[in-house]
């Protein structure tokens, strides 16, 4: 091996721990008796499950768990079946305003979601779907950024195959479903994982329109034990919580870890 | 099994008419072919038979039902696409069976309608592929196999062998000319390609800017064009047109080129008096010229022409000739030897020779 190329290999496995060192260590430190993780280096001093087991009785870690799942699976099966329904009447039926339907749609994506909280609070609570998972489920289900997506991955596909199927007596639905998603996975992948990552990691509209503990979700319910002096000061146990945050986005990101980088690249965009 | 009738059937985009009044009738079983240049409103003729576009004005009937308002898929038609689309991601046995499916056929009549469609186009061999695994040659192969699985009234092609290289072009045209008598279904098929044109149409429409030009045999469309546009689509390398006037003489009707250099007597006959002294274009096929003088002794004219380039395709040669101020193309047989730049003199029959009025373009005579 040259010596340029052996030295570039260096410094990348020297980036490559910086990155990966706070991870195991933050795993390590959970597994560590509270009063070793001060003096905790590389090595694992006392190995112990306590600060899991202190985590799991002093919130409803597992129903934030699952709360968290509903929600983040409902939002992202919603996303992808309306995306890919708007994005198809985008990308190929013909009507007046289409064109203005799809830009309005387009500036939405440039709004902070912070502007419309406040609104879209106050119609949760004339819905009366605070403290419910609707109001996490419910202005989830479709999204500007998706809509994109399937609009351009549709538009690359040839109109004489929706006509073809259309001519075998496919109905719109089944055209949509049946032969153009299977025809865009990267697209479907790339909104399912974008929204899914989205939808598990947000904090701050759960934060508004959920009270109830045993309706939290899991970064909800791990910041408000983190921040909300719930936990004590307790570094593992908060260490804790924060592994149990990360692991089913690491999961899912080395099943579909070649899909991820796609995804991130394909779309531009930072889940 | 059905026949096809336009009645007066447009097809506007806007302020944009891209068929203007259509008015004919496709027979029962018959090969009627569209033709015409790109944009001539031939394949928005045939995605209105399809259903695939609405129709402005008119009254279209299948099988005598009258369709404007039937959805694509209860029409009973099938369509063969250019770009074949067939579904990438299922397999050739599925892309044949997906329309059975739809319809609610038993998977057992399903298997054996899509094994029977397979051995007709000898594509058994391909039902497990998928499309991108497989050449042009065969993916038309498996577009027309999913239009005849379903046993449609009416088979639609629009211009299915535009992709495809020369050689499989003319070894699909075969197989489409052996399925259709084999198969007995009314076929409508749009090209641009006038080989495929006159070898497939039982009968041919030739369309230009939405109009229907004419409609008529492949053989009278090359004898009698209807028009200027017919006469010089028809034919390759097209008809030699020659700009001038018919004017009465004491011999009788002749042509007189615009230069007035050169003059042809024409047949005695009526029907050149109400065209006297009006401006008329000459026509003359390219194969309609000899190097020799015609032995038959029919009245000819002579042509004393410049040869400037000459095509050798082997069995026959095409030259391009200069006659006074007017371009010749001109088919000669193979065994002139030619030696361009030459003087020669090309000889014709009078009686090949056809009239189109400058105006209108309407064939005269």
């Amino acid at each position: 091996m040259k010596a340029p190329k052996l030295f570039f290999y260096i410094l990348l496995a020297g980036a490559s721990l910086s990155f990966l060192y706070p991870f195991y260590w933050m795993l390590l430190a959970t597994l560590t008796p509270e009063a070793q993780i001060g003096a905790l280096g590389f090595l694992p001093a006392g190995l112990t499950m306590d600060n899991y087991q202190l985590l799991a009785d002093k919130i409803p870690i597992g129903r934030a768990l699952l709360n968290s799942f509903i929600v983040a699976a409902l939002s992202t099966t919603g996303v992808l079946v309306f995306g890919a329904m708007t994005g198809y009447v985008l990308a190929k039926m013909r009507f007046a305003g289409r064109n203005l339907l799809f830009f309005i749609i387009i500036f939405t994506m440039s709004m902070p979601f912070q502007l419309t909280l406040i609104p879209n609070y106050i119609l949760m609570v004339e819905l009366r779907w605070t403290d419910t998972l609707a109001a996490l489920v419910i202005p989830a289900l479709n999204s500007a950024f998706a809509i994109l997506l399937f609009r351009q991955a549709f538009q690359s596909i040839p109109d004489d195959l929706i006509h073809a199927a259309r001519v075998d007596g496919c109905s719109e639905l089944r055209i949509i479903f049946q032969i153009l998603l299977p025809n865009v996975i990267p697209a479907v992948i790339t909104a399912g994982i974008i929204t899914f990552m989205n939808s598990w990691n947000d904090v701050l509209w759960p934060l508004i329109v959920i009270r109830n503990e045993q309706l939290m979700t899991m970064p909800q319910l791990v910041a408000l034990f983190a921040v909300g002096g719930r936990s004590e000061a307790q570094l593992g146990v908060k260490l804790a919580a924060a592994v149990l945050l990360a692991l089913p986005i690491i999961v899912a990101y080395a099943v579909f870890q070649r899909h991820f980088i796609q995804s991130m690249a394909s779309s531009g965009l930072k889940g | 099994m059905a026949s096809i009738r336009f009645e007066q059937v447009s097809k506007r985009y806007g302020k944009v008419t891209a068929v203007a009044q259509a008015d004919f009738e496709v027979k029962d079983k018959e090969f009627m072919v569209l033709v015409g240049p790109s944009g001539c409103g031939k394949s928005t003729l045939l995605r209105m038979i399809a259903g695939l576009e609405d129709i402005s004005e008119g009254g279209l009937f299948i099988g005598g039902e009258r369709v404007n308002d039937l959805p694509p898929k209860d029409r009973d038609i099938a369509i063969v696409f250019q770009n074949y689309a067939l579904y990438p991601h299922m397999t050739v046995y599925d892309n044949l069976a997906f329309g059975l499916k739809i319809r609610g056929l038993k998977k057992e009549a399903i298997r054996e309608k899509v094994l029977e469609a397979a051995r007709i186009l000898e594509i058994e061999a391909l039902l497990d592929r998928k499309p991108k695994a497989m050449s042009g040659g065969q993916l038309q192969r498996v577009a027309i196999g999913r239009a005849i699985v379903r046993s449609p009234k009416v088979f639609l092609f629009d211009e299915p062998l535009s992709n495809l290289d020369a050689k499989l072009r003319g070894q699909m045209r075969l197989e489409i000319a052996r399925l259709h008598k084999k198969l007995q279904t009314t076929v409508v098929y749009v090209t641009h390609d006038q080989v495929e044109a006159m070898t497939l149409g039982d009968r041919i429409a030739v369309m230009q800017q939405g109009i229907i030009q004419q409609i008529d045999t492949p053989q009278n469309l090359y004898r009698r064009p209807a028009n200027r546009f017919v006469a010089g689509f028809i034919g390759s390398p097209p008809m030699n047109f020659i700009p001038g006037a018919i004017n009465q003489s004491s011999q009788g009707f002749v042509f007189e080129d615009d230069s007035l250099t050169y003059a042809f007597p024409l047949p005695a006959s009526a029907a050149w008096e109400p065209h006297t002294g009006r401006r008329v274009e000459m026509g003359l096929r390219p194969e309609h010229f000899s190097a020799r003088p015609p032995q038959d002794g029919l009245p000819y004219a002579s042509f004393e022409v410049e040869v400037q380039h000459i095509e050798r395709l082997g069995h026959e040669s095409f030259a391009f000739a200069q006659w006074g101020k007017y371009a010749l193309a001109a088919r000669l047989s193979a065994d002139e030897d030619l030696e361009p730049p030459c003087r020669i003199t090309l000889w014709a029959s009078l009686d090949k020779m056809h009239f189109f009025d400058l105006e209108s373009g309407r064939a005269v005579g």
